[in-house]
């Protein structure tokens, strides 16, 4: 368990992904000796909540889900467009630039290579749309009522855009990137013959393994903390799924 | 293929949380349940069952899974430490002993011996996952965009049918979606690249 007046520097040591959950808080290298609590303060970071996000990071077993909940949504809806926001501008370009072929190709055959880059640029298209869904209208919809729930306001009082949305729809529109993702790993390991380039492939594995363990991460907090807690606002201000 | 179930019957983490990490270095991911949740002992579906010989009702324990498993018992096993408790190595409650001073190699030895006959542990020869003559003609219409229904009705065959191949199809392959089939299907020359719309 990780605490308040552990240091940055042994975070990182513990698990060095930890550096882009840092990023997502605004933090970046150079911590020297400061402890948690002084860089959340030198920041503005909630203190309590980069703690459960990083602790339920590092252990999978570790998963607070009520203490998540407690949290405004204001807050759990930052880190996880910051998230978005890293995999749009960093992740997925990264990944694109190796199977793109710009940095040389991976397979001997183009057929190969034009395969391998399709089924990327599938799944990137699908990705980027289902982000954009989620920053474009869910998220400012959880917003919305946050602020209804809290003003004590009706449902009625929401803006003309959300009248029809409730966030159950959002939970059936939480599509199968996962799957596209598990099936671009399994094609490349088991399926496109050995490349002619295997420090490229590699690569592109690492990559999307790494993107795979931070995506879980990523939708836990979504499918666990941020739909239940908006569904329980959603019910008490006067809006349920027989509205749509 | 069914999972293997494993109830862990202790009131140690230490013991649970080893266990838990044995057995997922023997199999891969998916592959086992476990459970640890005591109320469910006698429905339970488990295959194995560990239990601390720590516990003070461990004959008690015993007579609740025998009573609530009709037909197939579980396989008891024991978790001993050092010196064999004599009474439970006679009374026959247990078919398996696992010592926990062993060292990790030992032990992995001996969950493997333990569990080989029913469920042979990943390091076992799999048989191979081909897909059947029928199976391909499905993957080739899924492949090109046929709907389900459309399938059934080019093969004569129902829809229920053609979703149980297509369950076939992606445990075999370990490809889920469409499109994943539909690369698959042109690297295996079961299409053509330029019938794919």
């Amino acid at each position: 368990m990780i605490t308040e007046n552990n240091k940055m520097v042994d975070l990182v040591h513990k698990n060095y992904v930890l550096i882009s959950v840092f990023s997502r808080f605004g933090i970046s290298l150079g911590f020297g000796d400061k402890t948690i609590r002084e860089v959340c303060e030198e920041k503005k970071i909630d203190l309590q909540f980069f703690l459960e996000i990083v602790n339920s990071f590092l252990d999978h077993d570790y998963f607070p889900r009520e203490q998540l909940k407690s949290f405004p949504i204001r807050l759990i809806v930052d880190y996880l467009t910051k998230t978005h926001h890293e995999y749009l501008e960093i992740t997925i370009p990264e990944i694109e630039r190796v199977i793109s072929g710009r940095e040389g190709i991976c397979y001997e055959d183009k057929e190969h290579n034009f395969l391998l880059n399709t089924f990327f640029q599938e799944y990137k298209d699908e990705l980027i749309a289902h982000i954009k869904r989620e920053d474009e209208q869910v998220f400012p919809y959880a917003l919305e009522i946050e602020q209804c729930y809290l003003q004590k306001k009706p449902a009625e009082t929401l803006p003309d855009t959300f009248r029809d949305y409730t966030i159950s729809r959002y939970l059936q529109e939480h599509d199968d990137i996962e799957e596209k993702l598990f099936d671009l790993k399994n094609i490349i390991i088991k399926y496109l013959p050995p490349p002619k380039n295997p420090r490229l492939c590699y690569q592109v594995i690492v990559l999307l393994f790494n993107l795979e363990k931070d995506m879980n991460d990523h939708s836990r907090i979504e499918e666990k903390v941020f739909v239940p807690k908006v569904a329980m606002m959603e019910k008490v201000i006067g809006r349920n799924n027989s509205r749509q | 293929m069914r999972k293997i179930n494993f109830l862990i019957i202790t009131e140690s983490f230490v013991y649970k949380t080893g266990i838990r990490f044995l057995l997922e270095e023997m199999y891969v991911t998916g592959k086992i349940h476990y459970s640890e949740d005591l109320s469910q002992i006698e429905k339970s579906n488990a295959d194995y069952i560990f239990v601390d010989t720590d516990l003070p009702d461990v004959k008690d324990l015993y007579k609740q899974i025998r009573s609530g498993n009709e037909g197939v018992w579980p396989v008891l096993i024991a978790l001993i430490h050092h010196r064999k408790d004599k009474d439970l190595v006679s009374s026959g409650i247990f078919r398996h002993f696992l010592d926990l001073s062993q060292s990790k190699s030992e032990i992995l030895h001996a969950l493997a011996e333990i569990t080989k006959n029913s469920f042979p542990p990943d390091r076992a020869p799999v048989r191979e996952e081909k897909l059947s003559e029928r199976e391909k003609s499905i993957l080739r219409f899924v492949a090109l965009g046929y709907t389900n229904k459309e399938i059934a009705e080019k093969l004569f065959i129902s829809m229920h049918t053609v979703i149980t191949h297509r369950k076939n199809i992606t445990r075999k392959l370990g490809i889920k979606t469409v499109s994943g089939l539909t690369v698959y299907a042109i690297l295996n020359q079961l299409i053509d690249m330029n019938n794919v719309g």
